[in-house]
């Protein structure tokens, strides 16, 4: 959990977590890994006004049902601007409906390293 | 053998018996003396292939060809030149009427006509077509009766128990609850039982053909289709699809299975089909596949906060006796939730249930007195849930461990109440302990507010967009919880 990994340091990472628990873990290991967290927020209309008033972000990463709602209409924001990102969901890929089958997808709870590899390889 | 005889040949084996018989004790007399035309029409009996006997004279004596012969059983050969009313004395009332109507120029004639005949000694019940009709002398009169005996007990017996076969088939078609049918070999509907017809409003004309496919969802059309054509190759058909239940205005799942009908060269000739409803089980199947789901959803969820409470306790406490402690308790408040949750659907949570609950874990009853709870019903959202409860378990473990508790007459009060407000309806949680003494905060190995403050403090305000307030003075705490309330959670009356 504590080991850096280079391909992270300055990266700006949008985080969409609902649970508080969650989304300070994954900050501060983003954040011990030396990538500058954008986030965590909860929601979708947070999530998206996030993205707007963002000039540079580097990397998101999603989990899918944010207290009864889900995250899609952020995926495709950060789809129409050509941010890579990925889901991190306690569901089965099967149930990600077919638009966003392509998009990778970490199983809860999520390794960081491995979050870390999907995104920046 | 009489030489004289002009019988032509071929009239079989009664044609001998004929010849040989001693007609000379008989009414008719010797068979040199029978008269043209008792000759030509027993020439005419003989020879044909079908049950026929001569009735002559007023006694109806009897002369009659091999194909009656066998008809007539174990009354054969005695039957010959015997009077047919000792020949047949079981139906000799019958025949009297034959040979009064016949010797006066009539005919008869009967279809399956029911009589109970002796033939092998004991009573038998056949039936048989008969046709009567007179035989004419040289001077014109009536002087015998031909009568034509087809048995048809075989068929009648099997057409009876045809129908009845077929009554069985329609009571069990009409009684059960599945909806049963026959199609030709490509599907087209040749029959709809009342059931078809009661459940999707078509006639037992609109149904024929493929006018059973306009029951059928649209959508499942393709699907029906392709399963007819599989059938026609492997002489199975079962398939699910919707169909319109008429009277409730909206479609059910069906499942539909048909045996094929084969004849005796084992090619089929029609389909016999039953569609079973099976929407019950179709939904039952959806939502066991939703909870599971969602159950996985929220056990990994679970894994990943378990993950970052133990850090997060890891980073307060350090490694050792508090940590475990801490945990463990964080842990319970973790599985209590759970328990309520998992309840959920049937025990919507609320929110003095859920104070109640954690207040209940301190496992102090002697605190019960020195507690307060007043608010009115409200049902949280099972979103909402696990943040709150942590929160208010952290509330409760410090006040039985820093706070309200720890003197003699410290008091909690938990009090609640909603209100409108620009954005929608709120809730406002007062949490409010008196009585406190300040020195023990100082000896607490962990400051107070360390976890339990971050919960109110940045917790609920991420996950539950609530304003929160936490005031630590000398001899009280004041924490206060406002929180939007969405739709789905519901506010009874006060309780």
């Amino acid at each position: 959990m504590t080991l850096p990994n280079q391909a992270l340091t300055g990266r700006r990472v949008l985080l969409v977590e609902d649970d508080y628990f969650i989304g300070v873990d994954l900050k501060s290991w983003f954040e011990e890994g030396g990538a500058q967290v954008l986030g965590p927020v909860p929601s979708v209309t947070e999530a998206l006004a996030l993205i707007a008033s963002t000039d540079q972000i580097d990397a998101a990463v999603l989990d899918i049902n944010l207290q009864d709602e889900l995250v899609y209409p952020v995926a495709d924001a950060l789809h129409a601007r050509g941010v890579p990102f990925l889901f991190a969901t306690g569901y089965d890929p099967a149930a990600v409906p077919a638009p966003h089958r392509a998009v990778a997808l970490c199983q809860k709870p999520i390794d960081p390293q491995i979050v870390a590899r999907t995104l920046f390889g | 053998m009489n030489e004289a005889w002009p019988l032509p040949a071929g009239c079989g084996e009664l044609g001998d018996l004929v010849r040989n018989h001693d007609w000379a004790q008989t009414p008719l007399g010797p068979i040199t003396g029978w008269p043209q035309c008792l000759i030509f029409a027993v020439s005419t009996v003989l020879l044909s292939p079908v049950p026929i006997v001569l009735l002559w004279g007023e006694d109806g004596i009897m002369i009659y060809n091999d194909a009656y012969s066998g008809f007539a059983g174990g009354r054969h050969p005695q039957l010959l030149g015997s009077k047919v009313r000792e020949g047949w004395p079981e139906v000799a009332d019958f025949n009297d009427n034959v040979m009064r109507v016949g010797l006066a120029g009539g005919t008869l004639s009967y279809r399956d006509q029911e009589l109970t005949l002796h033939r092998y000694g004991r009573p038998e019940q056949v039936w048989m077509n008969l046709d009567y009709s007179p035989v004419f002398d040289a001077g014109g009169q009536p002087a015998g009766v031909i009568a034509i005996v087809v048995e048809s007990t075989e068929r009648v017996l099997t057409e009876r128990r045809l129908r009845a076969s077929e009554a069985r088939f329609r009571t069990l078609t009409e009684g059960i609850p599945q909806l049963v049918w026959r199609a030709a070999l490509d599907g087209s509907c040749i029959w709809s039982s009342p059931q078809w017809q009661a459940y999707t409003g078509q006639t037992d004309v609109t149904s024929l053909g493929w006018g059973w496919l306009q029951a059928v969802h649209p959508d499942d059309w393709a699907t029906a289709q392709a399963a007819w054509r599989e059938a026609a190759e492997t002489g199975h058909l079962s398939y699910e699809h919707r169909l319109c239940n008429a009277p409730e205005n909206r479609h059910c799942w069906f499942q539909t299975r048909a045996a094929a009908v084969r004849d005796a060269q084992g090619r089929i000739v029609e389909w016999l089909g039953t569609s079973t409803d099976i929407d019950d089980l179709r939904q039952l199947q959806e939502r066991q596949q939703v909870m599971v789901a969602e159950l996985q959803h929220r056990t990994r969820n679970l894994l990943g906060v378990v993950r970052s409470i133990a850090k997060q306790t890891m980073a307060q406490t350090g490694p050792g006796e508090t940590f475990r402690e801490r945990f463990n308790d964080r842990l319970s408040a973790l599985s209590r939730v759970q328990g309520l949750l998992s309840r959920s659907d049937q025990e919507p949570i609320t929110l003095r249930a859920l104070i109640e609950t954690e207040l209940a874990a301190l496992d102090a009853p002697t605190m019960q007195g020195r507690i307060r709870l007043d608010g009115p019903v409200v049902r949280l959202r099972k979103a909402t849930v696990q943040t709150f409860a942590l929160a208010l378990h952290e509330l409760a473990t410090n006040a039985l461990k820093y706070g309200a508790f720890t003197t003699p007459h410290g008091r909690l009060s938990v009090t609640w109440r909603t209100c409108a407000s620009e954005d929608g309806p709120r809730l406002l949680v007062e949490w409010v302990e008196e009585g406190l003494v300040r020195e023990r905060e100082l000896e607490c190995p962990v400051t107070r507010g360390g976890f339990g403050r971050e919960l109110i403090e940045r917790a609920l305000p991420y996950a539950l967009k609530a304003k929160t307030r936490y005031e630590l003075g000398e001899t009280a705490l004041h924490c206060a919880i406002d929180l939007p309330l969405p739709a789905g959670e519901a506010v009874g009356s006060h309780a």
